[in-house]
């Protein structure tokens, strides 16, 4: 038992002795990229809307030029926030 | 070997208590390796856990009578599948078992999150921690499975003989991975609420736990029924016991929460709402375990004998104090970004389902809790009994079978006259039809017939959906063999949009359920008869020839056998036997039902008593559409799993990279 709470304390502490290099920052990054999967699921429903009959022309050309609009702006700030050469 | 347990399980504690420490400061100052470190403490933690789970495992495998928990659950004569599986039959062994998944769950959820959103993980470590916290504090310092005797009996009282049954062993277990599953949506709105203003969208990462959790409540609620069907011996499968409910209120919150979210990630609207739901899923999930596990259901007073009650509502009342705090704190922040477009979009439909579930949820705590209310107010303890439900409930049910028929007919923001027109023709023709049918057919009763139009309408929906998304999916493709080609353009129209397909099979799932329920419940027919040898009766179409008794001895029990033979007009449907089982030392009674299940109905014989002549008693129902129910949660199944595979990230094409993105471009989202 002795043994196993000292493994068990070197396992954990272990990391406190090394720091660790901090992961990219949080934030921005993650969420725009959420917001773009969100953005790119919400056009293809409505593509699929609009194909099956469940929303009309006029109002798929409005709302598709919206989610499109949205979409760009999302893409261009993960552009600006993109390491050169970085994937997005 | 006790001590073993003990001195893991409290080492585990620490370990707890110090990953809530360094995960509360690495997240505070920002210091990943301090952080790293708290994660290491709860893996220590699960590993520990693991230990003491095995040194349980290991007592209750070998029937080793120094443990209090193993005299409490297992015997000689019980076989060794049910002496392991009482690891959670007892309170001490649930409580254990909860401490496990939640460690399995949290490491899960912290590598997931490691990869998708860091920053939420700190907050993440300390919630699961603490919820840990109070299980090992519970296993530890209250009720611990390590007690021993120094004077072991020779043998042990083993299980309630009604918990001896498959469905019963897997029942628990599934249940836990629900509830326990509803920890980590909890954990990841906390943090995300710590993390402050501009991290709740990292609200939309509890959708998948949450569905995970849904769907082990979902089989949970599932095993029982079929364990209370087949073991019972009452015809029934539903009774609105406080027990049942206690899984069922955190599962209709779940499933409100599963539709809204939606509308949070279209739409980022309703996120206060979300957090609300998914804190409430939790908290239910700690009151639910509340009722089963403090004796409060009983009576009030046994509560107070209890001290696992005075904890549990202890550690509820801290959660909810503490997370609806947080939630408070940065409701400014949680506000919506954008309005309705319009009255009659999905996003309504939705929000009237979220009112419905939530009014279920409600209808069912109130009835669930009334006679702890009324033993307080009034001294004595008023059960308020399965009619209130019904009559609260069912309305409310069927209007959202209603709605699972409207919602998917209407597009997101908006939908105009024209369109709902052409999308509700057919489903609403399927419905129409149904319910006429029905009605030709002589069905007179009219919840039923409500019920089943409703189910026509839906499946219309549904079938509408799928038809047009083929027909849709099969125009795009180039094989033009209509067989291979529709079949290709189904498997490719599902997994590309997994969410959306599993969603309307799931619904399926549903309907078979609804149907299950209302033929089950409105058309079931029973006689009680008492039957000399060669006897024979009637019970809907089916007649029932009793042949005489029988009686046999089996691990420790009496089996008395009813054996009956069973005709549907001239044909032979084969024998059946109808058993009661008494149990010699513990005096327990159980029952062997003689099932017949077909697609139709359930033949369904409980023998009941018998006479010394040899006459036997016999309770016989004839209980309609119940493999329906049954079905409907393979179904559910499927149409989960679909849902819950994981989609492809969507990358978009590469542009130029010196170039900007123009709005007005040449972009198509299908090509995404």
């Amino acid at each position: 038992m002795l043994a196993l709470a000292a493994g068990a304390a070197l396992f954990v502490l272990a990391p406190l002795g090394r720091p660790v290099p901090a992961a990219a920052p949080p934030g921005e990054r993650d969420r725009l990229l959420a917001e773009r999967d969100v953005l790119f699921r919400s056009l293809r429903d409505l593509d699929l809307d609009h194909a099956t009959g469940k929303l009309g022309d006029a109002d798929y050309a409005d709302l598709a030029a919206r989610y499109r609009a949205q979409a760009i702006a999302v893409l261009n700030r993960l552009d600006a926030l993109q390491p050169p050469g970085g994937p997005a | 070997m006790a001590d073993l347990g003990r001195f893991a399980l409290l080492a585990a504690l620490a370990l707890a208590l110090y990953a809530i420490a360094a995960g509360a400061l690495g997240g505070r100052a920002r210091r990943p390796e301090i952080v790293l470190s708290a994660v290491r403490a709860l893996a220590a933690a699960a590993s520990l856990e693991v230990v003491a789970g095995a040194v349980l495992l290991g007592a209750l495998g070998t029937r080793n009578y120094a443990f209090q928990y193993v005299i409490s659950h297992v015997s000689d004569t019980q076989p060794l599948l049910y002496n392991l599986t009482s690891f959670w039959g007892g309170m001490e062994g649930s409580l254990l078992l909860w401490a496990l998944i939640l460690s399995g769950y949290t490491l899960v959820a912290v590598r997931s999150l490691g990869r998708q959103r860091a920053s939420l993980v700190p907050g993440v470590v300390v919630v699961c921690a603490g919820v840990s916290t109070f299980f090992l504090f519970m296993l530890t310092g209250v009720t611990s499975p390590f007690r021993t005797t120094p004077f072991p009996p020779a043998d042990g009282r083993g299980m309630n003989p009604l918990l001896l049954n498959p469905w019963m062993a897997i029942h628990p277990p599934t249940l836990y991975l629900g509830f326990v599953g509803l920890t980590v949506p909890f954990a990841i709105v906390v943090a995300a609420l710590a993390r402050g203003p501009g991290d709740d969208a990292g609200i939309l990462l509890a959708r998948r736990w949450m569905l995970w959790a849904w769907y082990c409540l979902s089989m949970g609620l599932w095993f029982g029924a079929k364990w209370s069907y087949v073991v019972l011996g009452w015809g029934g499968y539903w009774a609105w016991d406080p027990v049942e409910n206690a899984a069922l209120m955190p599962w209709l919150v779940a499933t409100a929460f599963i539709h809204s979210v939606m509308i949070q990630e279209r739409r980022e609207m309703l996120t206060r709402w979300n957090v609300v739901l998914v804190i409430l899923a939790f908290g239910l999930s700690i009151f639910g375990t509340f009722l089963t596990r403090s004796g409060v259901l009983s009576s009030i007073h046994s509560f107070t004998q209890s001290p696992l009650g005075a904890y549990f509502l202890a550690f509820l009342a801290l959660v909810l104090l503490a997370a609806f705090g947080l939630a408070a704190w940065r409701w400014d922040a949680l506000r919506s970004r954008n309005e309705l477009d319009a009255a009659l979009s999905r996003e309504s439909a939705f929000l009237i389902n979220n009112v419905l579930f939530l009014a279920i949820a409600f209808a069912v705590f109130l009835g669930t809790v009334f006679p702890l209310v009324s033993e307080v107010l009034v001294g004595r303890a008023i059960n308020v009994g399965p009619p209130f439900f019904d009559h609260v409930v069912v309305p409310l049910a069927l209007a959202l079978v209603l709605l699972m028929g409207i919602g998917p007919l209407i597009a997101w923001r908006r939908a105009s006259a024209e369109t709902l027109r052409r999308n509700f023709v057919a489903p609403g023709a399927a419905g129409v039809l149904t319910g006429a049918a029905l009605l030709a057919a002589g069905m007179r009763a009219p919840g039923a017939v409500l019920a089943f139009t409703l189910c026509g309408f839906v499946a219309g929906t549904v079938a509408l959906e799928f038809v047009r998304g083929v027909r849709v999916t099969y125009r795009a493709t180039a094989v033009r063999h209509a067989i291979p080609a529709y079949g290709a353009a189904l498997g490719g129209l599902v997994l590309r949009n997994r969410r959306r397909y599993g969603g309307y099979i799931v619904h399926l799932g549903m309907l078979l359920l609804v149907c299950g329920v209302a033929g089950s419940s409105v058309f079931a027919t029973q006689r009680l008869v008492t039957l000399a040898p060669g006897d024979a009766v009637s019970v809907g179409e089916y007649r029932v020839r009793f042949d005489g008794l029988s009686q046999t001895t089996r691990n420790g029990a009496l089996s008395i056998a009813a054996r009956l033979r069973v005709f549907a007009g001239r044909r032979d449907l084969g024998a059946y036997d109808a058993r009661r089982n008494l149990f010699l030392t513990s005096q327990d009674a159980t029952t062997d039902v003689a099932l017949r299940s077909t697609a139709r109905d359930d033949l369904y014989i409980v023998l009941t008593g018998w006479t010394q002549d040899g006459r036997a008693a016999l309770r016989l129902l004839v209980n309609p559409l119940m493999m329906w129910l049954w079905a409907g949660g393979l179904v559910l199944t499927l149409g989960t799993a679909i849902t819950m595979l994981p989609e492809r990230r969507a990358v978009p094409r590469p542009a130029p990279s010196a170039a900007r993105i123009e709005a007005g471009g040449a972009w198509s989202p299908g090509g995404l």
